[in-house]
């Protein structure tokens, strides 16, 4: 292989490819990216990292001179462009090592074959549905933070992502609260589709495809694709089968109570520095046109708040973990929130208070159980 | 005169040595599609259980099989398998707790046993602390098993020494086996399957491996490794076929050293004397400090202790000064046997956390009652 690239060009894909670099692996040939020459398009090289969940590919102009495929250590490769000068990068295969040349500049760094590379996904984008990015960003946004943390339970750490011709949304849960956002959105898919993906590969797409426009999605059986211009996304998905989270969404709610977002939440933000660090235990009385907020930590102190709401049900009282209840009021978007509960020990389900014909958005929280 | 080179290449981590039997029948139960999700390979140390169980790991994902057949050894996928480095085979062995941090393995440390592994295949990783399997390893497994296939078809974990699994990690993998995934096969390899959970052991298939012969061994050591024929059939012999003790006995003077250890333990047992065997246990410079040192010298006082037992049988002089007055000085034959028995079965003792000081000065007493009341006087 040997080529010659734009310094610039080749410093952005390869930052932009590091983070998926693992630090620390058992197969020495993820310490690499692999680099593929081809004199297609006019030249091109095709930049590939990956930690085995997430594959990235970025690809930029080339001069090739010779095709070929090569690893290099993607964190010597980086470093090294960060202080080279504003010249064309020359990079060529020497037997079993790779020579990068710039301006008056000689490097020569070991590589490994392409072939102890793990293979880069190949599903063919042909058949692809489009997305919005900026739904994609915001479905994302308002449901990763519920995922679970639990090795035990693989498929609660991903994210479920139902797509059908006219909807998609995205849930999560850890089994203490679920979040949910449906969106009405026109795809071109034939039938409806389920997979369960890890958030940090959406995590990577949001951070990748920051321009609004749209992204390409692909899904097979192990992966799920995304392309947005050059830069190709592959995510291994979760097996398994995600819970039936439809069951636990309470819908026969007879106590409503509407609360101004902001007001709750700093309330809440005031309350939970004397709430217990571990289940941030947090009381919310319900009466009449109003909630008072209450914590009483052994040690610590007690605090208590009363702030407005519109309620007319009977007095209720419902311990929750305070942070659950900031992280659902963080991405309600309405001003005020709608808290539909049942009983104290039931969970409780709280939407935007003015609804939105064309999204959906929906938390479930159960309560803390007080043993006392 | 041209002299034919030597083919100096260690044997690889996938590379089988009289498992023709053994590899056919997997074939044979891939083809028809009897694989288990579930295998346990079982036989003593040496027998090539995880050799055999990266092969399989190369032959459900060879690019050349299409997961009907044998493994091709050629391809990308094979090559990956053999080099420890296929994104869907996994490959756990027991670590000590020092290299575990935050509850999860220190992929660091982790790398450099696997670099060490790959360098030098046929040889076992050796610690100087207890290893077991911890749970968060096994919990590492049940995360990746619920992971679909990288490039793979199926996925594979082979477990070596599965006997080491601490009781919270045999009831985690338990669960998992509960639960058979299509694109899951897991491997346990042990040398002692009664260590194992009953309800582990009742999910498995499973597959008896016997040691090459010594002869093979020789041969192996011989053709691949460059030793010197004598030192190799004398290192295959006392290994008793075990390729891995074989190749730390055939390093320069390990052999020889041992042997001498051995020599001043029976000097010692023959004099009667604690304070010549405290000096030995004290030793720094002996194999009492070390795991592979005394697993090495065990094997070594064994095959004396062996002779011992043949020349009180027989009444036929071995021929070698030590062996032949010791033998001369056994008291009991019952003790002997059972010495005997002992020192051949001492690496169970081993895998535990024991103090290789007490557990030699616990054998080495042993060796003294079988001598009569008069030695050394």
């Amino acid at each position: 292989m040997k080529i010659s690239v734009v310094k610039n060009n080749f410093l952005h894909a390869v930052s932009a490819l590091s983070p998926i670099v693992p630090t620390k692996s058992t197969i020495p040939a993820l310490y690499n990216i692999l680099l593929e020459a081809s004199s297609d398009d006019g030249g091109s090289l095709k930049l590939i990292a990956t930690d085995l969940d997430i594959s990235l590919s970025q690809k930029i102009k080339a001069t090739v001179e010779q095709e070929g495929a090569i690893t290099i250590t993607a964190k010597k490769l980086g470093e090294i462009l960060r202080e080279l000068p504003d010249s064309p990068v020359g990079i060529e295969q020497v037997d079993e090592k790779v020579k990068i040349t710039c301006a008056k500049s000689n490097f020569i760094l070991p590589s490994l074959p392409r072939s102890d590379y793990p293979v880069f996904p190949t599903k063919s984008f042909e058949g692809a549905f489009k997305v919005s990015n900026q739904l994609l960003r915001k479905l994302v946004n308002a449901t990763s933070f519920a995922t679970g943390r639990d090795e035990e339970r693989q498929i609660l750490k991903g994210l479920l992502w139902e797509i059908k011709p006219d909807e998609m949304s995205m849930v999560s849960t850890n089994g203490h609260r679920l979040a949910k956002m449906s969106c009405l959105t026109e795809l071109k898919v034939d039938q409806a589709i389920n997979v369960v993906v890890p958030p940090k590969a959406l995590e990577i797409v949001e951070k990748l495809c920051t321009q609004d426009g749209e992204v390409e999605v692909v899904i097979d059986e192990n992966h799920l694709g995304i392309r947005e211009g050059d830069t190709v996304i592959f995510s291994r998905l979760i097996d398994g089968n995600y819970p039936n989270y439809e069951q636990v969404i309470p819908l026969h709610n007879k106590q409503i109570a509407i609360i101004d977002s902001e007001k709750m939440s700093e309330a809440l933000r005031r309350m939970l520095i004397l709430a217990n660090t571990v289940t941030h235990r947090v009381s919310l009385k319900f009466s009449e046109n109003s909630v008072n907020l209450s914590v009483r930590t052994e040690d610590l102190g007690e605090g208590e708040e009363t702030i407005d709401a519109d309620y007319q049900g009977d007095s209720l009282e419902i311990y929750f973990n305070g942070s659950y209840l900031i992280d659902m009021l963080k991405y309600n978007e309405s001003d005020q929130v709608k808290i539909c509960m049942q009983t104290s020990e039931s969970g409780i389900l709280a939407v935007p208070a003015v609804e939105n014909e064309k999204q959906r958005y929906l938390n479930v929280i159960m309560p803390l159980k007080v043993t006392e | 005169m041209s002299t034919a080179a030597v083919d100096i290449r260690p044997l690889g981590l996938t590379e089988l040595v009289d498992k023709e039997v053994q590899s056919s029948m997997l074939v044979s139960a891939m083809v028809r599609g009897r694989l288990g999700g579930t295998l346990l390979f079982h036989g003593p140390d040496g027998s090539g259980k995880s050799s055999l169980a990266l092969w399989l790991a190369s032959a459900l994902n060879c690019a050349k099989n299409g997961g009907q057949g044998a493994a091709c050894g050629q391809c990308d996928s094979c090559r990956k398998v053999a080099a420890l480095g296929h994104p869907d085979v996994f490959w756990s062995f027991p670590l000590p707790g020092s290299y575990y941090s935050a509850g999860v393995p220190d992929e660091g440390k982790l790398a450099q046993l696997y670099e060490r592994k790959r360098a030098r295949p046929a040889r076992a990783i050796e610690f100087a602390e207890k290893a077991e399997h911890h749970l968060a390893s096994v919990k590492m497994i049940r995360a990746e098993a619920g992971r679909s296939c990288y490039e793979g078809r199926r996925k594979v974990f082979v477990l070596t020494h599965a006997d080491r699994l601490r009781q919270e990690a045999a009831n985690a993998l338990l669960k998992l086996l509960e639960e058979p995934r299509e694109n899951v096969a897991i491997v346990l390899c042990t040398s002692r399957p009664s260590g194992l959970l009953p309800t582990i052991l009742s999910r498995c298939q499973r597959l008896r491996l016997t040691r090459p012969s010594p002869a093979t061994v020789a041969q192996l050591l011989t053709g691949r490794y460059a030793m010197g024929e004598s030192a190799a059939r004398r290192a295959a012999a006392v290994a008793e076929g075990n390729l891995s003790v074989a190749l730390g006995l055939g390093e320069d003077g390990v052999l020889e050293a041992q042997r001498e250890w051995v020599d001043k333990t029976l000097a010692a047992l023959l004099e009667r004397s604690d304070n010549l065997i405290l000096a030995l246990l004290d030793d720094r410079k002996g194999p009492f400090y070390n795991r592979g040192d005394f697993e090495r010298y065990a094997g070594l006082l064994a095959a004396a202790m062996r002779d011992v037992l043949l020349v009180c049988v027989t009444g036929r002089p071995a021929g070698e000064g030590r062996i032949d007055a010791f033998a001369g000085q056994v008291a009991d034959s019952r003790k002997l046997i059972k010495l005997v028995e002992r020192t051949v079965n001492l690496g169970d003792s081993l895998n535990r956390n024991v103090n290789l000081r007490l557990l030699g000065w616990s054998l080495l007493n042993e060796a003294k009652e079988v001598l009569g009341e008069g030695a050394g006087k």
